[in-house]
């Protein structure tokens, strides 16, 4: 894993990345995404409080880019969070806002500027054997593919927030013909 | 995988049959004698048994014997008698099957899958967990004797979730799976479903078969 990580890493700083925009459900991405990490939230006892649309939200986007985006930040969210950790997905207007807060009390959270810094991790962080890598990579990640991201630090919630355009309906409507 | 036993004296053709049947995703157990072979099938059970007839000690014959005095596991005699006296009466004594040497394998392989098909049964294609019996074939489902009378949607979000019981499922998968279409993101239409199959459990049994993850995913619960 943490081979991998410094392989995308390097690959996304010297560009060698290819990114494939497709129509994805965001949502749905998001979903499998976090059921991957059923067995870990489980082990650690939270759970996760998840809040998404009914319907589905498109966005053009490389899914396995997106994937990569979700896992940093779950995989974040649960080495550094404890008690609580919240997840909600919101359609408004033309974009998507993908919000992942986590309850925290580590030092190095309060400053959520440094924490997309290569190698930024705190003394718990390498304990758990992370690179500080993840959320470096998802905030590169993020941007390649059009998308904004932030993080946050408030009454012991640190959050990452993620804003990506929504597909316009005529992307959306060709896709649908084509599939039919 | 299927256990065949080789009861056969010469090493060389002990050894190309049980190739054989390695290769063919089978677990041969190879014997030199009859009373080698009958030691084997005294500790486990085989799905068909190659029985040479000349063996040193106990003959084939003997051996087929003792045998059938156990079980009515498949055997194929493979032999260089070819007196039809001799094939006949090893028929009647209990013998599934009869080739003669020198053998052709693509041969002796047909005649064991077909004695192994012969006793295969018809797999019934049934879910059971706790009361719950799920009938693939019928499309039915059973809880504590009675039957639960759901709609072909619901049934198949039950067999779904039965099928994979670790999996957390989405609503997205779920849907697909009920209805072999492309999802609309009708989250809601699930939601009914789950809560209509629940209900009806409910008129049976105490019991909880579907559990609710995180409010967006669904789980067989084990």
């Amino acid at each position: 894993m943490q081979c991998l990580l410094i392989l995308t890493f390097v690959r996304v700083q010297n560009g060698g990345l290819t990114i494939t925009p497709v129509l994805v459900d965001v949502k749905q991405c998001l979903c499998e995404n976090l059921f991957s990490f059923y067995e870990d939230f489980k082990n650690r006892e939270i759970e996760p409080k998840v809040e998404l649309p009914e319907e589905a939200c498109y966005a053009m986007l490389d899914p396995s880019l997106l994937t990569r985006i979700y896992e940093n930040i779950l995989k974040n969210a649960l080495v550094h969070g404890d008690l609580e950790i919240a997840v909600s997905l919101v359609c408004r207007e033309d974009v998507i806002i993908l919000n992942v807060r986590n309850h925290t009390t580590e030092e190095h959270s309060k400053d959520p500027a440094m924490v997309f810094e290569r190698f930024y991790q705190s003394d718990k962080a390498r304990n758990h054997q992370s690179t500080g890598l993840g959320l470096c990579i998802a905030k590169e990640l993020t941007i390649r593919m059009g998308g904004s991201i932030r993080a946050y630090y408030e009454n012991d919630l640190f959050g990452i927030e993620i804003i990506f355009q929504q597909a316009n309906r005529s992307q959306y409507r060709n896709e649908k013909v084509e599939e039919s | 995988m299927k256990k065949i036993l080789v009861i056969e004296d010469n090493s060389e053709i002990n050894a190309m049959l049980c190739e054989m049947l390695h290769k063919e995703d089978m677990e041969p157990q190879s014997a030199f004698s009859g009373t080698e072979g009958l030691l084997y099938m005294e500790q486990e059970s085989f799905a068909c048994i190659l029985l040479d007839l000349m063996l040193p000690g106990k003959s084939g014959e003997e051996t087929l014997l003792e045998i059938r005095k156990m079980c009515k596991t498949p055997v194929i005699v493979i032999s260089a008698k070819n007196d039809i006296d001799v094939r006949v009466a090893l028929l009647e004594t209990g013998a599934d099957d009869y080739i003669t040497k020198p053998f052709d394998l693509r041969e002796v392989m047909a005649r064991i899958r077909l004695q192994l098909h012969k006793t295969t049964p018809v797999e019934v294609k049934r879910l059971t967990a706790g009361n719950l019996v799920l009938d693939q074939e019928q499309h039915t489902v059973m809880v504590c004797g009675k039957e639960l009378g759901l709609t072909r949607q619901e049934f198949n979000i039950l067999e779904t979730l039965m099928l994979n019981p670790k999996k957390v499922f989405t609503k997205q998968e779920l849907f697909e799976s009920a209805w072999e279409e492309y999802y609309i993101g009708a989250d809601k239409t699930i939601n009914v479903h789950i809560s209509n199959i629940r209900s009806k459990m409910k008129q049976i049994t105490e019991e909880e078969y579907i559990e609710t993850i995180w409010g967006i995913g669904f789980r067989w619960r084990a």
